[in-house]
């Protein structure tokens, strides 16, 4: 099946200095895009797409490729160095990056953020090149029954990110499935819980949701702690000086190796998440972030710890490459960004499908080695901007939060430029710095938002398929039932768990009193 | 994701002030919401698959009406945390008014010109929270509002400039 | 410290005039449109639609004095666009790049927001071919066993695909009278159409040609719900299926269309239709087009109007069989 011929002229083709420099390009401007707030990596390709028109083959799809690469990374430097996730797949990489760049740990944070999203990405790509048409045989399994368990399971691992309090972590779970019902019903299309408002029709976008909690919400917050305490210092000049000063604390290859665990569940994570249509890397980022808190507790995950940037990055960057997988397999982009590669392709001569292994050889292995290459020009051009941001991260509040607000309304507005979509996130801004004030977790807001509604939708369907009969669409097949059985098993453990915190809680308490 | 332990303090603010007040407003709110879901006739209508189109947006505020109750109750219900103690009606208001703003800042930007508001905006917004003297916080906000569009011009995306007429 | 500051903004400002300032084609004749052509894409960049006004717009100056800028407005299913749109004004430069999706949502709505009706169609740029693939070796691999296998009353067949290309079958199987005996499933996009059908959990999926064209060897085309032949190169792919036309039922022909506000004076309506079938016609254009898989069906805008009408009056009868 290896065309060694068609091999050897796709190293040719990508090793031009033409398709390096756009490769190049693609990481810079991705990253960039990435660390704008509200600006996606979707966007970033969409609007590079016309460009490919009038490039080589191999040049275009270095230059999305790099582009998508760049911008899924990119998300958590913003997300570290001003708690204002660039990209909504970078907002698990929040809770424990912003507390470490609060600890003068900033540079450590993106190192981390850089290393493990590199090698989840590198990973998950070698894995999609190996396996891309048995990956694709398994996604093919999960029908409706199977996906609405594999969501109930993701749900169940909000036990693990709902903080000490469990009824707020609860109930900013309920208010996510609130606000994931506005918008159009997933069987009828009928808008629904829309308070009349015909704009909101097509529900709440995650984008301006994002953005508001976490960006709006941050900012709001430090904006009134800087008018409660009047302070009129003069404190432009000193902490501009301190951004060409080089200094902070690097990330040693102990401490890298040390997250190994965490990166390869996000591995795990993201190249499953990846594979399946319609999920995404926000979906991988927060799965792959419940898993390895509820894994190892003594960590402490969400505490400013390296261990949660490296799950949180490694799970979203491990969707890059098998988002690819059912394009690749059967010719059908399983997300936005893969249909804009897929047109690409497309524009250039090679019809993404099964046949393209055989008749466009050279593309496909143009395809995989600038998969692979894209990762070392991640992490080169990753580092430049990781230094830059960590420095920027470090100017103080007064000058930093009417940027980043700013910024925030540019980005919600430039996300599908809908007015209203500025408005949202504004609302959710509000609704953030009161979830700050009362100390409620965004984390469970922002997966029952995600989870909810393709959990009803495909509830629903299942039931509609099989014609109201809940067993049949419940339990549908062995995978519908292991997965089903997973659910219980998960919420009998981390209910344990959560017993034997409360234990020891107690048990504290009791010897210090 | 809150990571921040809901510590209660031990000066007395208020009950209003307690997890169980501020759940008492949640719940209040939750009731709203089911008022207007019981009345709206959108949430009645039977869909073809036998559900109700108001069905799941009912099982969330119930869920979050069982939430509030059980914050009432809970072991926590009498803890107050310290950022829900200190906050007054004033920086709620400081809140509402730097949204307010945000969105005044959006709208003459796209009406007007970005490069010509946002400066304004950028400027105000430092030397309300405390960059001195206003020279730096001008000189600081028509540099960012220039990198800005720079930035999103080279990415193809046009922030307006009506006026300047970039 | 402050001469860091100046200094960095008048380079600053300096790069942003050298960007900003891209070279324009200096106007050689002031004859309509003589303003840049606004084109209001009702979605967000990178979806199909957006596809078609980037390719369109490559050659926007060689057909428009001004040539052609792409405004990007997403959101509530094209609503938010189309409003924006019917927001401006009669102005005689904005247009709409269209599609189904929009005017279905409004239709969907107990109070929509605009009447999709009341609009100037300036022409069509395409017409989706919505088309109907089975499985091998079933009773209904083919669009005879299918009508077969429902009028015997066997098991009720599931039906997956969006709503736009779902509507084409659900017409011609109403039209039989066998609308009964299917499960229509909707899905919000082709993709996850087309995973549970390759899974097996969904009977039958309405897809686009090119899906189609991907799918022909795993499983059987059985209908194009349109009265439009496919493309020669398509045809070859896709093997004899059978059309509206030639099963004598009434086709669904659901359009990619370019429409203006309602109060447009007729004559730049003709004009702007005028100028749009050049742009379609250009080389470019063609080529790329063709190589997304996608078809040119250009309708001037008597014809197109009158075509539009037959849709919002058909997509009105079979939509609330998806309600």
């Amino acid at each position: 099946m290896f065309n060694v011929e068609a091999f050897q002229e796709a190293l040719v083709l990508v090793f031009s200095f033409n398709t390096l420099m756009w490769l190049a390009i693609g990481v810079f401007i991705g990253v960039g895009v990435g660390a704008m707030p509200g600006l996606t990596a979707t966007t970033g390709v969409a609007l590079m797409l016309p460009l490919t028109f009038t490039l080589s083959q191999a040049a275009g799809l270095g230059l999305l490729i790099g582009l998508y690469k760049g911008a899924i990374y990119g998300g958590s430097i913003s997300a570290i160095s001003f708690a204002t996730p660039g990209t909504s797949e970078a907002a698990a990489t929040v809770f424990d990056g912003h507390k470490m760049m609060q600890r003068g740990q900033g540079k450590k944070a993106l190192l981390m953020a850089l290393y493990a999203s590199v090698t989840a990405d590198f990973l998950s790509d070698v894995i999609t090149i190996m396996v891309a048409p048995m990956l694709a045989l398994i996604a093919l399994q999960f029908g409706p029954s199977e996906r609405f368990w594999l969501m109930v399971l993701a749900v169940c691992l909000l036990g693990a990110l709902s903080g000490a309090h469990l009824a707020k972590g609860m109930l900013s779970a309920a208010l996510g499935l609130y606000i994931g019902t506005m918008g159009p019903d997933p069987i009828s299309s009928v808008a629904r819980n829309t308070f009349d408002l015909w704009w909101l029709a097509d529900g709440v976008h995650l984008v301006p949701l994002v953005v508001g909690i976490f960006a709006m919400g941050a900012m709001l917050e430090k904006a009134v702690e800087l008018m409660r305490e009047s302070r009129r210092a003069q404190v432009l000049k000193d902490s501009v000086k301190g951004l060409f000063s080089v200094g902070g604390e690097g990330l040693t290859f102990r401490e890298y190796l040390s997250c190994w665990k965490e990166m390869a569940i996000g591995l795990g994570v993201g190249t499953f998440v990846g594979m399946l249509p319609g999920l995404g890397s926000t979906v991988g980022a927060f799965m792959s972030y419940g898993i390895a808190k509820q894994v190892s507790p003594e960590k402490r995950i969400g505490t400013g710890r390296l261990e949660g940037i490296a799950a949180a990055e490694a799970g979203n960057n491990a969707t890059v490459g098998p988002t690819l997988v059912p394009l690749l397999a059967f010719g059908i982009p399983g997300s936005a960004v893969a249909a804009l590669i897929g047109a690409a392709l497309m524009l250039q001569g090679a019809t993404p499908g099964p046949r393209m292994f055989e008749l466009y050889p050279t593309v496909v292995y143009s395809l995989f080695i600038i998969l692979l290459i894209g990762n070392i020009f991640n992490l080169g051009i990753g580092r430049i901007f990781a230094f830059v941001y960590a420095k920027l991260g470090e100017l103080p509040a007064p000058l930093l939060v009417p940027i980043v607000m700013l910024m925030a309304v540019i980005g919600a507005y430039a996300y599908a430029n809908n007015p209203y979509d500025v408005l949202m996130m504004l609302v959710f801004g509000l609704l953030g710095y009161f979830m700050r004030m009362f100390k409620i977790p965004e984390a469970p807001l922002v997966i029952t938002f995600l989870l909810a509604p393709p959990a009803e939708e495909n509830l629903r369907r299942g039931l509609l398929i099989n014609e109201g009969d809940w067993i049949a669409a419940l339990f549908h097949s062995p995978l519908a039932i292991g997965l089903a059985l997973g659910v219980v098993v998960l919420t009998w453990l981390s209910s344990r768990v959560r017993i034997m915190e409360r234990m020891q809680a107690v048990s504290r308490e009791a010897q210090d009193g | 994701m809150s990571g921040r332990g809901g510590a209660g303090v031990g000066e007395d603010v208020g009950w209003i002030r307690t997890n169980r007040g501020v759940a008492a407003w949640i719940a209040g709110a939750t009731i709203l919401l089911l008022i207007y879901l019981g009345t709206s006739e959108w949430a009645l209508r039977e869909l073809r698959d036998g559900f109700r189109l108001g069905f799941f947006t009912a099982v969330a505020v119930f869920a979050m009406l069982l939430c509030a109750v059980a914050m009432m109750l809970d072991r926590h219900r009498h803890e107050t945390d310290e950022d829900i103690a200190r906050v007054t009606r004033r920086d709620w208001l400081v809140a509402v008014v730097a949204l307010a703003l945000c969105y005044a800042c959006f709208e003459l930007a796209w009406r007007v010109d970005f490069l010509l508001v946002a400066p304004v905006f950028l400027a105000g917004g430092m030397w309300t929270l405390g960059v001195r003297p206003l020279r730096s916080a001008i000189l600081a906000a028509v540099l960012v509002a220039v990198v800005i569009y720079v930035l999103f011009r080279l990415i193809g995306i046009a922030l307006p400039t009506n006026v300047i007429g970039l | 410290m402050r001469h860091f500051l100046t200094l960095g903004a008048a380079a600053t400002l300096a790069v942003a005039v050298t960007v900003a300032l891209a070279p324009q084609k200096p106007a050689v004749a002031a004859e309509y449109p003589d303003k840049v052509v606004q084109c209001i894409v009702p979605f967000g960049a990178g979806g199909g639609t957006d596809r078609w006004a980037r390719i369109m717009s490559s050659v926007g100056f060689d057909v428009f004095d001004k040539g052609m800028r792409i405004e990007n407005r997403g959101g509530a299913g094209g609503t938010v666009g189309w409003k924006h749109m019917l927001d401006k004004g009669v102005d005689g430069h904005s247009i709409l790049l269209a599609s189904p999706t929009p005017v279905i949502a409004a239709l969907l709505e107990k109070k929509p927001p605009f009447d999709p009706r009341k609009v100037k169609i300036v022409a069509y740029y395409s017409i989706m071919k919505p088309t109907l693939v089975a499985p091998k070796d079933k009773p209904y691999s083919s669009w005879d066993g299918l009508v077969k296998h429902l009028k015997a009353g066997g098991k009720k067949v599931t039906i997956g695909g969006t709503i736009t290309q779902t509507l084409g079958p659900a017409s011609m199987l109403s039209q039989l009278g066998l609308i009964d005996r299917v499960i229509l499933v909707t899905y919000a996009d082709t993709g996850k159409a087309v995973n549970d059908f390759l899974g097996g959990h969904i009977d039958l999926v309405t897809v686009t040609t090119s899906t189609a064209i991907n799918l022909a060897g795993k499983a059987n085309v059985i209908l194009n719900a349109t009265d439009l032949d496919y493309p020669k190169k398509a045809a070859q792919a896709l093997g004899d299926v059978p059309n509206a036309r030639t099963l004598g039922l009434k086709p669904f022909n659901p359009p990619r269309f370019i429409a203006m506000h309602p109060d447009t004076p007729d004559d730049q309506v003709a004009a702007m239709s005028k100028k749009l079938g050049e742009m379609l016609k250009s080389k470019p254009v063609q080529n790329l087009i063709g190589k997304l898989g996608e078809e040119i069906i250009f309708r001037p805008h008597d014809n197109a109007a009158k075509a539009y009408e037959e849709v919002i009056a058909e997509s009105k009868k079979h939509l609330p069989l998806f309600k």
